[in-house]
């Protein structure tokens, strides 16, 4: 409760300074595109070039500096988790599936067994898991389980092993998808690989700044809105977790902190019309590109910046629509300004 | 002019806030646990036990697993409106594995979740598994808008005779269930005959 109370008062701080502000709404380059990768006609991801020669340049409209992520800034989803029981075909199986996700996203996952990981992959029993369900993950402080059974038979060998990918996949912070491994409902054909897709997406999560969950360019509100999401001892997402310490915690909402981007003041003269009607194009954009693959969270989260663009979008016009006001009526301009200007002098005399 | 922009200024600070905040903490994590995907059709063969019923409890139970480890049942009772297949009573019970006790809480991704008085139509299995629903949660479909809409957002619907799903509601909840009992009807009488 302190540690939620803490991002609580943090997250007060942080809203009052950057909702004053638009919100831009152009995506930056895709970060994947920046990497070159090589996959196969298959479709499959079955390699990615090394990316070290690569930077990132992420373009921050709000300011004229341009921040470069350099190779070195990378941060490789660090995963650490253990297998329990004696199950070596089990624990082979999951192995498989790291190294699956390492080799489609080179440099993307770092896994590691260790013995007291809180993520623990377990294999059960067939009857309780029921006819139906492939995979569960379950939470119980400071835990997280996957359940996930073998005993599908040679017909469902495919869907156990897209389970499989499927969990790590998400594990590594990548979203549900309507189709591929990353959908949470597997159809019988399923074939348990990585797409290209798939890789790209692990690896835009390596290739922005660590702080920047949100891959839009900006280490903003939003992020900590992401951060907040996973604020958790037991982290669901791994991008979460700034430091690497196998948490979401106050000191990863720290180092978020201190990249921390408070948005300019609203530029005034900006020409509202245009930048509601932009923005209204690039949500409906986006909108509809995701609406196919979103969880109702993920669109639970999009309304929200939606709703904090508009809200931004309409401060904006109030503002002009005042600024018109005052000039058409210089009297009750002039009370404003006096007490404005009597304000600004108390201040001052403070 | 700066005092009218400040309190404008703070107006919409304070219900964006409002919002993001309550956005924020409502939200829950939600990736991972993964079922296989089943048709509208293959979940009627599969279904054992079916009803249109009303969430009358929901309460949570220890139970002993078999590492002797106490866990966590949600039991959510029903209050049977219509039963479509199965030998159901006026009322009936369905255990899903999680909750929140005073000892411990299990959470489980996806799990569907239910609230007293929601009114629901359910396929699912006779039998004790971490979810009895068919399909893991698409055996689940809640009344809303006059008509079942399924945990993915979709609405179960009858067309030209075949049941479906699509994106929008068509306000045709009593149809619908008109249509399965008709359905579970035929498929009753039709392994009564394929047994003699």
């Amino acid at each position: 409760m302190v540690a939620r109370a803490f991002l609580l008062t943090l997250t007060i701080f942080c809203c009052l300074g950057v909702v004053s502000a638009q919100e831009q709404t152009t995506e930056t380059s895709n970060p994947s595109e920046t990497t070159t990768g090589a996959q196969d006609s298959g479709g499959e991801a079955s390699a990615v070039e090394d990316t070290s020669e690569n930077t990132l340049q992420l373009n921050n409209s709000q300011q004229d500096s341009t921040t470069v992520v350099t190779p070195e800034d990378f941060n490789p989803l660090n995963i650490v988790y253990r297998i329990a029981g004696e199950n070596e075909s089990f624990k082979a199986d999951v192995e498989e599936a790291f190294e699956t996700w390492q080799a489609a996203s080179v440099g993307a996952v770092e896994a590691r067994q260790e013995e007291n990981a809180s993520v623990i992959f377990k294999a059960v029993d067939v009857a309780l898991m029921g006819p139906d369900t492939l995979s569960l993950k379950v939470q119980n402080y400071p835990e997280t389980s996957i359940l996930l059974t073998e005993s599908l038979g040679e017909t469902g060998a495919n869907l156990y092993k897209s389970a499989l990918l499927h969990e790590v996949g998400s594990l590594a912070g990548l979203p549900l998808k309507e189709s591929g491994v990353m959908s949470r409902e597997l159809s019988a054909d399923i074939v348990p690989s990585v797409s290209v897709e798939e890789a790209r997406a692990l690896e835009a999560q390596v290739n922005t700044a660590k702080e920047d969950l949100n891959r839009n360019g900006r280490v903003d509100f939003y992020d900590l809105v992401e951060l907040a999401k996973n604020y958790t001892e037991v982290p669901q997402n791994y991008s979460a977790d700034l430091t690497g310490d196998g948490s979401v915690n106050d000191d990863d909402v720290k180092q978020l902190q201190d990249l921390y981007e408070f948005s300019d003041p609203v530029d005034v003269n900006a020409t509202v019309a245009d930048e509601t009607q932009a923005s209204s194009e690039a949500t409906t954009s986006s909108t509809s590109d995701q609406s196919v693959n979103q969880s109702p969270e993920q669109a639970i989260s999009d309304a929200a910046k939606a709703i904090a663009e508009q809200a931004a979008q309409i401060g904006e016009v109030v503002q002009e629509k005042e600024l018109d006001s005052a000039d058409e009526n210089p009297t009750q301009d002039s009370n404003v300004t006096e007490s404005s200007s009597e304000e600004e002098n108390s201040s001052d005399g403070q | 002019m700066h005092q009218v922009r400040k309190v404008v200024s703070m107006q919409i600070k304070t219900k964006v806030f409002i919002t993001l905040l309550a956005l924020m903490f409502s939200l829950s994590f939600v990736v991972a646990t993964t079922y296989k995907s089943l048709s509208v059709d293959e979940m009627l063969a599969k279904t054992e036990i079916a009803f249109q019923g009303r969430v009358t409890e929901v309460v949570v139970e220890m139970r002993t697993n078999q590492q002797d480890v106490e866990e966590p049942w949600t039991k959510v009772n029903f209050e049977v409106i219509t039963s479509l297949k199965g030998d159901l009573a006026e009322s009936h019970s369905l255990y899903f594995y999680g909750g929140v006790s005073e000892e411990t809480t299990i959470q489980v991704e996806a799990m569907p979740t239910f609230r007293v008085d929601e009114e629901m139509i359910v396929f699912a299995y006779d039998a004790v598994y971490y979810s009895p629903l068919v399909g893991f949660s698409q055996g689940l479909f809640r009344l809303d808008e006059e008509s079942w809409q399924s945990e993915a957002g979709k609405w179960l619907a009858v067309e030209q005779g075949e049941f479906v799903l699509v994106d929008a509601a068509l306000r045709d909840s009593e149809a619908v269930v008109a249509q399965l009992q008709e359905a579970f009807t035929n498929t009753q009488e039709d392994s009564g005959q394929g047994g003699n």
